[in-house]
């Protein structure tokens, strides 16, 4: 009786202990150890291996606001890290919700001394999936006509340094969906490519990071705690990773749980 | 000549693109650079699929004006939903037009910040509420294959959160191997077979075999 | 910290939270802000899109004279045809446009990109040795394995002809390969979801009540 009961919990009960099993470690946190991962590593080797005179990097903002959570954290994370190198680097938006968000993170270092259109640009948003990816990367240099400030593009000192894709030491994509590392990989077959992923999108990419038709990826909020790390600089992906943990670890049980509750129900019946 | 003229554009349009992957220099018989040509294309390409976008917002207007036009069930939802499409428009529009109006700037840049990008996580973050409860009543080990895929998935969640080396220091190489090495596997072989899939789709949409697209009728 | 005073930050939090009633049960606040957020989601996408026309259609065809952007305003006017019974046919033009733009463009790369390279990445060797000849017996053992999934795999995709005797053997590995490939995405899934609901608590317990 009781392990059909158990079957039967009400879904509400699931969700409470979802909320207290993620906000107890977010108030306060225990500070499990991350390890980081290869892929990490290659983001974080091939941005420090650059050459802030001659090297710039496009770090494409196509993520929605829905994935945001997962994929915005890396995108501030590696940011904040080519700034500290001092290499420049072009934000183009393959979805609409990208500009705004990369406003605010832009807007964070330029407070710290980033110089808008010499360090870094706001492209703004190109529509049409990936057409968009091949107009870009034909003509990186004149494919956005105005930025998301309303600046010529052309006039800006930062684009002087693209004339053609190539001129591009690494392109970056943070991703939620389309377009992403399937229509780069198809348009831009000699762009040194990396990704920044949705966790969701991750295995599904992972025979291209094999085939080295993508160098370097992140995972989800966890490569955004990696690069942190990487960075020495925890911030609030590393903070999160404790209610990942046990998160997981709620749902790992849930599971168990579950199957115990149905197979055990389901012998007694027969008996 | 209704469903010619789209069969001849789809060819044309195509054929000229995929072209200029494989050859440089000048369309046979002109002067035109076919480089350039296909450039032009892709660039009116991204023009149309910018005026499509406004097609499901005349529909969501359509039905929402007639919902309120009609006091429906709801209507003040209706009210909110085309408020609220209206002045994310126009503000959109006015900064666009105006990009120095320091306090316009703001005010869009707040209502982003403040309803569409926290609403938007919201409605996908209900989502994790979701998974653990099916993981808990609908993940069931009832067959052998159902018992391989969620052993993976259990060895996947507790070898990828950071937890899981603490538990077992295998686990995150369990979860590599499975990751990198299994998965790897089996997502190359669907890979594959999606592009030979996809790419037969597009040769039939290119040689007019496949029409689905027209719709029904004349 | 504390409890947030800033109204743009309570009408966040009054808002995700009406968002999250819907767990406990579907109410008029969270439709209500349901609504909101896709009249939201439309009008920022009409805009951005907007912008896109103005800036690569209508500004270089009035400041520039480049008549040539006529065709394809022309075609994008088109598809709002369908909202006229009689003329409705006539967006078919643009439909079939975009479609041989999608056709022309991705072909190549999926060949190129997603079937030759991936096909070439799966060539691998059976067994592994290292400089002096010895062999990796792990190493041999994952290549092996993927080079049999990846062909039982495109075995069981093989719809022309119902497998029989050892070829029904080979779906079967095919079968049990996507499986494990399915679960370690299914586990990507709750990683992801649980990445999505911290982002989300945050910014309520957070940002607005000043509890983190």
């Amino acid at each position: 009786m009781i392990w059909k009961k158990l079957q039967d919990i009400d879904r509400r009960i699931i969700y409470t202990l979802m909320i207290v099993f993620l906000l107890y470690p977010m108030m306060f946190p225990i500070g499990i150890p991350i390890e980081i991962d290869a892929t990490t590593k290659d983001v974080f080797n091939t941005l420090k291996a650059l050459n802030p005179a001659t090297d710039t990097v496009v770090l494409a903002a196509s993520y929605s606001v829905g994935g945001a959570p997962d994929v915005g954290p890396q995108f501030d994370a590696v940011a904040k890290h080519l700034f500290e190198l001092k290499i420049p680097f072009l934000v183009p938006s393959f979805v609409s919700d990208g500009p705004a968000q990369v406003e605010r993170v832009l807007a964070r270092l330029e407070s710290l001394g980033l110089v808008y259109g010499v360090d870094a640009v706001n492209l703004g948003f190109i529509t049409g999936g990936e057409a968009a990816v091949k107009a870009f990367v034909d003509n990186p240099r004149t494919v956005f006509i105005k930025d998301f400030r309303g600046n010529v593009v052309a006039d800006l000192p930062i684009m002087q340094r693209v004339d053609k894709v190539t001129d591009l030491a690494y392109v970056l994509d943070f991703q939620t969906g389309n377009p992403g590392y399937a229509d780069w990989i198809r348009q831009a077959p000699g762009v040194k490519y990396g990704a920044g992923l949705v966790t969701v999108s991750v295995p599904a990419a992972i025979p291209f990071v094999n085939s080295k038709q993508i160098v370097g990826m992140l995972k989800g909020l966890r490569g955004a705690a990696e690069y942190e790390l990487l960075m020495e600089r925890p911030a609030l992906a590393v903070a999160k990773m404790d209610a990942q943990s046990l998160g997981h670890l709620l749902i790992v049980a849930l599971i168990i749980l579950g199957n115990t509750a149905h197979f055990v129900d389901k012998k007694l019946s027969k008996k | 000549m209704r469903r010619e003229i789209p069969l001849i554009i789809t060819f044309v349009v195509g054929i000229t693109l995929l072209s200029s992957y494989f050859f440089s220099g000048t369309i046979p018989g002109t002067t035109w650079v076919l480089a350039k040509v296909a450039t032009d294309i892709t660039g009116w390409g991204i023009i149309v699929t910018a005026f499509a976008a406004g097609l499901a917002s005349v529909n969501l207007i359509r039905i929402h004006a007639e919902k309120i036009a009609r006091k429906r069930q709801d209507w003040i939802n209706s009210v909110a939903l085309v408020v609220s499409l209206a002045v994310f428009f126009v503000v959109g529009v006015y900064v666009k037009h105006y990009p120095k109006n320091i306090s316009m700037r703001t005010f869009s840049q707040n209502i982003f910040d403040n309803i569409y990008s926290p609403y938007g996580a919201a409605m996908f973050a209900i989502l994790g509420f979701y998974v653990a409860s099916a993981s808990y009543r609908a993940f069931r080990a009832r067959s052998f294959e159902a018992s391989l895929l969620l052993g993976a998935a259990v060895l996947m969640m507790l070898g990828s959160a950071p937890i899981g080396v603490l538990l077992w220091n295998q686990f995150p190489i369990i979860s590599g191997w499975l990751l990198n090495v299994v998965n790897s596997t089996g997502q190359r072989g669907i890979n594959i077979g999606l592009a030979i899939g996809a790419f037969a789709t597009a040769m039939r949409l290119l040689i007019g075999l496949d029409r689905g697209h027209l719709g029904s009728g004349e | 910290m504390s409890i947030s005073t800033n109204p743009w930050v309570w009408i966040m939090g009054i808002g995700m939270v009406s968002l999250f009633s819907f767990i406990y049960k579907e109410n008029a606040a969270y439709r209500f802000f349901e609504h909101v957020f896709v009249g939201a989601a439309a009008g920022y996408f009409l805009q951005m899109n907007y912008v896109n026309i103005l800036d690569r259609a209508w500004i270089p065809l009035v400041a520039k004279g480049r008549y040539s952007l006529l065709i394809p305003i022309f075609l994008g006017l088109l598809l709002y045809t369908r909202f006229f019974k009689r003329y409705a046919w006539l967006s078919r033009w643009a439909t079939s446009f975009m479609i041989g733009i999608g056709v022309g463009i991705s072909s190549f790369g999926m060949i190129n990109a997603q079937l030759i390279r991936q096909a070439s990445a799966a060539m691998m060797p059976f067994l592994v040795k290292d400089k002096l000849g010895v062999i990796l017996w792990t190493r041999s053992a994952n290549n092996t394995l993927m080079i049999l999934g990846t062909l039982s795999v495109l075995v069981y995709f093989f719809f022309s002809y119902t497998p029989k005797g050892p070829v029904k053997e080979v779906t079967h590995f095919g079968r049990w390969v996507m499986m494990l490939t399915f679960g370690v995405a299914f586990g990507n899934v709750v990683m992801g979801r649980i990445s999505l609901l911290l982002g989300a608590f945050e910014r309520i317990f957070g940002t607005w009540l000043g509890l983190l």
